[in-house]
């Protein structure tokens, strides 16, 4: 009885708003042909660089073999693989855990470094930038040798001094422990750029009515920040489930799987990619459930925190309380990034890794055979080149699709928000399985040329510019540019001089993520690559694969000078800005 | 005879499946200044978005300068409406200085260089702003924010003003300089404005003409004091100034006069509107403002009633008493020696001093 | 970028132009039909260095025939060249990897050319497949391997079967069978010799897993765990020879053999040179430098490498292909549970 009254109803309504939708689509065509030419063409080339590989994956899922007919064989398969439940448990298990660290650790380093009187601010956050930049594999083989339970170096520091780590780091722990500190960022980051575009004014407000620090970044500055910490929270958590490297290097000394370690297994000999789409569902169904969290979390509410009426942010004054707080942050700071980084730098000038340090096993040859090899150069300019490129495009193409998502009415912005999340908790190896898949043919032939990778980067990594984004557009009240419109600006020059400017704290703080974490992507590069176009984590990862693990330490050593030294030229280039007023 | 500005008909507008502004006629004549009145949620913003071009309508027509600008589904963007506006956050650029904030639009004009700086230059002096043209936003008041934000929008001499409860950020005192300061400037520049509050007195201050806007429908469309003095709808008496509702029955009409039956403890005998006849048995609703209420004074006579002082607040200027009258209790005011509370009074209201509505 | 899908295109148009048999008769014939191709593309899963030294060679004896090698580890050369398989577009012309059930499969499942190179002769039958799909291009040994630091001479084990045993537990490590195409047949033959009890026991004695044989021996050169249960000999004695303190461990009751086998698609893009590499790669010239390089060698006329054994010193085991194949998924999952993975 309920359906009956129910459904035309809803039928009828979603009629309605697909047609309001369709019209204001055709009246934006209209009127202002220039904004539906941008926005349109960025659905489209978000659709055609997410929809068209993953389609075309999950279209295989359905044939049992190559062009065999179509059937639901492979999905039932995979669901009936033994062991998915265990890996989905140790998966929720790790990823709770790894969300719920990274949050007590980056939500009082963000508000530190935004909003108070701390010193070394600019330290801080460069350290965390920085340990996007090492190669995961890296970073954790690192950590395997500090924290292994045998001879690793902390351990047998703590040994020494009585005392003991408290877990294993072959255990889910373990690994909880090195996701943490390699995924905090992503939280420190999205709050941190937040933060600093607030309107001060609300805090003062607070102040002045009597409510103490604790209380007023409570009640006051922790509800106006919940998008930018949902969003925070859902990166680090889709991220901690979708990563590979880190999982499969600990958990099988661990003797664990997890959903993506599981889904490497189902692809394995003989490799079947048809499963792929199929093995990745799981993920894909967290990437939705995060969406929705977040949609009904934030709901309708409003998070305008930056509207016009500006107001100076005066750095909350801390007291003796500020040297507790850098001495927190230089701790996760040197635990996240210094610790693995000096195994690094150590091991880079060793003659024979693994021995004990001594002047005489002490060299530069590791930095000479860089400078002999070609490849090298080749390597670093094509990193540099792929991630600024992508990087660009990953919030050019972010903030149409977040503009379109938060500004109009036009149908399908849910789905464009699913397209622009989905590749960042889908399997990195089937998603390059899909683009190889596409652009293997005409008449986008790029299979063995720099652009399939700049494709792969640009679709793994556009979820994080469209949260970054679409959290400081959400801050950004629609009255800024409206002003601009009735003043004669049309859509594209509001864009230019007020929206982008204005976002600009966010999208830099995205942008400089994508680059990073480009610049040391592996998993696909090394699928793609090809004489001519490998990056420089397929060069690090070669030569470890080779038994050079001082070689690679150098490169990985000079890969991180150099994203350090870019990350600090952009930052001071497009940085000046809003802070300063 | 004055030119029409903007014209709107039959304006209507929903969100999903509410009517937000419904079928609103209205004509703004040039150098005009019309308030859009009304509690939140009544359509005046919707009304005046569209009339800037931010949102589209459902139904009616927008005209400017004889111009259509919008009809039903179709609306031709912001930026070609030659039209000026200023937000309630302000919206001033906290990016760009007082100077490029204002000089914007006239950059986008295309001018030069020069007439840009000279009449940036005007226009911050216009607000009474100028030595403060170097400045971030963030190093202003909120009061000089709104400045920049009106300086913005005159600079670049609109053919209509466009406010958008500008003044409702401010605090008590200052909102109500700005008031006068706005008025000022539309008459000296000739401004037509369209100007959307919520607050009655601002309305006062700033209208030749109020619309008071309910439920997306426009209740009436008169100067000020008429829309006091004669308010055509229960609403608008309720909602400008404060106000006795009485409800009656009409009783006899003779000699120009009508008595009304009402639940206060004698009839009342009021002047007869304008417009529409009473005749005896009809129902009609009816408004005496407090201050017409004489409170004390003589026992008998024309419009004198018996009651019992209930309350009685001291305001300052004046005290404002709660008298019941029969079954019903007045809101008055009375000058400095009121009688103390809980004593019988006299009530005297003179016939002039009910407006009977039309509704 | 243009100019690669330019010439992409070209060698495709090339390729169509062959007629369907594809290759020359003669070895001449089939160098002048290479040239015309002018490149092609070569999948290795041997280091870059080596590839480097072949392909010096390469371009001394057939100038004009651009060889662009790819170091291509079997586990990102598989999916590379399924993924090309999918996409119904062949890239590469001549592959190499250390997972000869691979190749079993490809021949049966049609994907790989059968190619009579001159030089297979020279290899003994059992090193090429009956139908000339593929060929032993290098073999190798997969003895245990110990850090001479952490274990006295007297420690070390002398049977495969030893390391069940209590005093090694939580000393020893080596590469999961699952991931790690080497790792397998190790396993596999050890499971035939001993049954499931040897992997529980190692279970049982906290051997610690790794994804492949790299990760294992930078855990026992760095004494983390100073025993590895496998590792391929080139490895060892790559590290040997830079100093560091490792050395095989040639178990008694027997020695792994892989074969790095060698071969082409059928839908080459440039099948001409490809079998020219082929031909090339098995040749004694290019298989002393592999030798030298610490592979051994199929042929009998190339000696051994500068620190190995006689091969016909050592007790080899061989895993069959056949098994290898049809074992695969209930013994990794049974290998897995044993672990504690299901």
């Amino acid at each position: 009885m309920a359906d009956d009254t129910l459904s035309p109803s809803l039928a009828g309504r979603l009629v309605r708003r697909a047609a309001a939708g369709a019209g204001e689509l055709a009246h934006t065509l209209r009127q202002e042909p220039i904004k539906f030419a941008v926005l349109v063409g960025a659905a489209l080339l978000l659709a055609g660089l997410v929809g068209w590989p993953l389609g075309t994956l999950f279209w295989k899922g359905f044939q049992v073999k190559g062009d065999g007919p179509f059937t639901l064989t492979n999905y039932i398969s995979v669901f009936q693989e033994g062991g998915l439940i265990d890996a989905l448990e140790n998966s929720l298990y790790i990823s709770g855990w790894t969300t719920l660290f990274s949050l007590l650790i980056a939500v009082p380093m963000a508000w530190a470094v935004a909003r108070t009187d701390m010193p070394l601010k600019t330290t801080i956050t460069a350290a965390s930038a920085a340990t996007f930049v090492v190669p995961s594999f890296i970073v954790v083989i690192s950590w395997i040798f500090l924290l292994g339970p045998n001879e690793g170096s902390v351990t047998l520091f703590l040994e020494s001094i009585g005392l003991a780590l408290p877990f294993r780091i072959f255990s889910r722990e373990g690994l909880i422990f090195v996701l943490t500190l390699h995924l905090y960022p992503l939280i420190f980051h999205t709050l941190a750029s937040a933060l600093s575009n607030m309107d001060a004014s609300y805090e003062e407000a607070a102040g002045a009515v009597g409510a103490g620090k604790l209380r007023t970044l409570w009640s006051v500055t922790m509800p106006l920040m919940l998008p930018a910490l949902v969003s925070g929270v859902i990166l680090v958590f889709l991220d901690s489930l979708a990563l590979f490297g880190a999982p499969r290097a600990i958990g099988l000394s661990g003797r664990f799987h997890v959903l993506t370690t599981k889904i490497y297994v189902l692809f394995r000999h003989p490799p079947r990619f048809e499963l792929a789409a199929a093995a990745a569902l799981p993920l894909m169904c967290f990437t939705v459930v995060a969406l929705w969290v977040q949609k009904w979390l934030l709901g309708r509410k409003r998070f305008t925190t930056l509207t016009g009426r500006a107001a100076g942010a005066k750095p909350i004054e801390l007291g003796l309380w500020k040297w507790a707080l850098l001495a927190f942050c230089l701790l996760i700071a040197f635990l996240g990034l210094l610790l693995p980084v000096s195994t690094l730098v150590i091991s880079s000038f060793l003659s024979s890794w693994g021995e004990p340090i001594s002047w005489e096993n002490l060299t530069l040859e590791s930095y000479t055979v860089i400078a002999d090899s070609p490849d090298v150069y080749t390597a670093v300019s094509n990193g540099l080149r792929l991630s600024f490129a992508a990087a660009t495009i990953c919030v050019l193409l972010a903030i149409a699709i977040v503009w379109m998502v938060e500004r109009t009415e036009i149908p399908g912005r849910g789905l464009l928000s699913f397209l622009a999340m989905v590749p960042f908790a889908f399997p990195s190896v089937a998603l390059a399985v899909g683009l190889i898949l596409i652009f293997i043919h005409p008449p986008f032939e790029l299979y063995g040329t720099l652009w399939i990778i700049l494709v792969a980067y640009t679709v793994k990594r556009i979820a994080f510019a469209y949260i970054f984004a679409r959290n400081a557009l959400k801050q950004l009240s629609p009255e800024m540019e409206e002003a601009a419109r009735v003043l004669g600006a049309g859509w594209l020059r509001t864009m230019g001089e007020v929206t982008l400017p204005l976002l600009k704290g966010g999208l830099a703080a995205a942008w400089v993520l994508i680059f990073s974490i480009c610049l040391r992507e592996l998993t696909m590069s090394i699928l793609f690559y090809l004489p001519g176009t490998e990056t420089m984590a397929v060069i690090v990862f070669n030569y470890f694969e080779d038994g050079t693990f001082e070689v690679a330490a150098a490169i990985s050593v000079v890969i991180l000078v150099i994203s350090f030294a870019s990350v600090y030229l952009v930052k001071s280039v497009i940085g000046k800005g809003v802070q300063e007023v | 005879m004055a030119q029409v500005k903007l014209e709107l008909r039959g304006l209507t507008k929903r969100f999903d499946d509410v009517v937000a502004v419904n079928n609103v006629d209205l004509v703004v004549e040039t150098g005009e200044s019309v308030v859009l009145l009304g509690p939140s949620g009544c359509g005046k913003t919707t009304t005046l978005r569209a009339v800037a071009g931010f949102n589209r309508p459902d139904g009616g027509e927008i005209h400017i300068d004889g111009n259509r600008v919008a009809a039903a589904g179709e609306s031709i963007p912001p930026e070609k409406r030659g039209i000026g506006m200023v937000f309630q956050s302000y919206a001033v650029w906290p990016h760009k200085t007082v100077d490029a904030n204002i000089a914007f639009g006239l950059r986008i004009q295309g001018l030069s260089r020069s007439e840009v700086a000279e009449r940036t230059k005007k226009a911050l002096e216009l607000v009474q702003m100028g030595g403060l043209s170097g400045r971030y936003p963030a190093e202003l008041s909120g009061g000089q924010q709104q400045r920049v934000a009106l300086a913005r929008a005159l600079v670049v001499e609109p053919t209509l003003l466009l406010l958008d409860e500008p003044l409702s950020n401010l605090d008590a005192a200052l909102r109500e300089e700005m008031r006068f300061e706005i008025r000022d400037l539309q008459h000296r520049l000739g401004l037509t404005m369209l100007y959307v509050t919520h607050d009655q007195q601002e309305a006062m201050v700033v209208a030749d003409r109020v619309v008071v806007m309910n439920l997306g429908e426009v209740e009436q469309v008169a100067p000020p004091e008429e829309i006091y003095r004669r308010p055509r709808t229960r609403f608008v008496a309720g909602f400008v100034g404060q106000a006795n509702l009485i409800n009656g029955e009409v009783s006899e009409v003779r000699d120009g006069r009508a008595w009304i039956k009402t639940p206060l403890n004698a009839p009342c005998q009021v002047n007869p509107p304008e417009g529409f006849a009473l005749e005896p048995g009809r129902e009609v609703g009816m408004v005496v403002r407090p201050e017409d209420i004489t409170v004390g004074g003589s026992s008998d006579g024309e419009g004198v009633f018996r009651g019992c002082l209930e309350r009685r607040a001291f305001l300052g200027q004046n005290y404002d008493l709660t008298v019941r009258v029969g079954d019903a209790e007045l809101r008055c005011q009375a000058p400095k020696d009121a009688p103390p509370a809980t004593e019988d009074v006299s009530v005297h209201i003179p016939p002039e001093a009910w407006w009977v509505l039309e509704d | 970028m243009m100019a690669f899908t330019l010439r992409l295109a070209g060698v495709v148009l090339l390729a169509l132009a062959i007629p369907a048999a594809g290759w020359a008769a003669s070895m001449d014939a089939l160098h002048r039909a290479a040239k015309k191709e002018g490149t092609l593309t070569w999948y290795s899963n041997s280091k870059k260095k080596i590839n480097q030294k072949v392909a010096k060679e390469w371009k001394k004896a057939y100038p004009g025939i651009k060889l662009r090698h790819i170091r291509k580890g079997t586990g990102a050369q598989v999916p590379t060249i399924e993924a090309e398989r999918m996409a119904k577009r062949v890239s590469v012309d001549v592959m190499n990897n250390t997972d000869p059930a691979t190749f079993l499969r490809w021949t049966r499942e049609g994907f790989l050319a059968p190619f009579k190179a001159p030089n297979d002769k020279d290899l003994p039958a059992e090193f090429v497949e009956k139908g000339h799909h593929y060929r032993a291009v290098s073999i190798y040994l997969h003895p245990g391997v110990y850090n001479t630091k952490k274990v006295k001479t007297s420690d070390v084990p002398k049977k495969l079967s030893d390391l069940t045993k209590a005093k090694y537990k939580g000393k020893t490590v080596s590469a999961t069978p699952r991931t790690s195409g080497v790792e397998f047949p190790k396993y596999l033959t050890a499971v035939n010799r001993y049954g499931w009890d040897f992997v529980k026991g190692l279970a049982k004695n906290d051997h610690l897993l790794q994804k492949g044989q790299g990760a294992v021996l930078r855990m026992v050169q760095k004494g983390e765990r100073p025993i590895g249960v496998g590792n391929t000999t080139y490895r060892i004695w790559g590290a040997m020879k830079k100093g560091r303190p490792l050395k095989p461990i040639f178990y008694e009751d027997g020695t792994v053999m892989i074969t790095v086998n060698l071969g082409t698609p059928k839908d080459a893009p440039h099948p001409n040179a490809a079998r020219l590499l082929i031909n090339f790669l098995v040749s004694k010239k290019i298989q002393k430098l592999l030798v030298k390089n610490h592979f051994y060698s199929a042929r009998k006329d190339v000696g051994n490498p500068p620190l190995g054994p006689a091969l016909s010193s050592l007790k080899l085991i061989r895993a069959d292909n056949e098994q290898l194949i049809k074992a695969r998924g209930p013994f990794f999952d049974k290998f897995d549970s044993f672990f504690g993975m299901k």
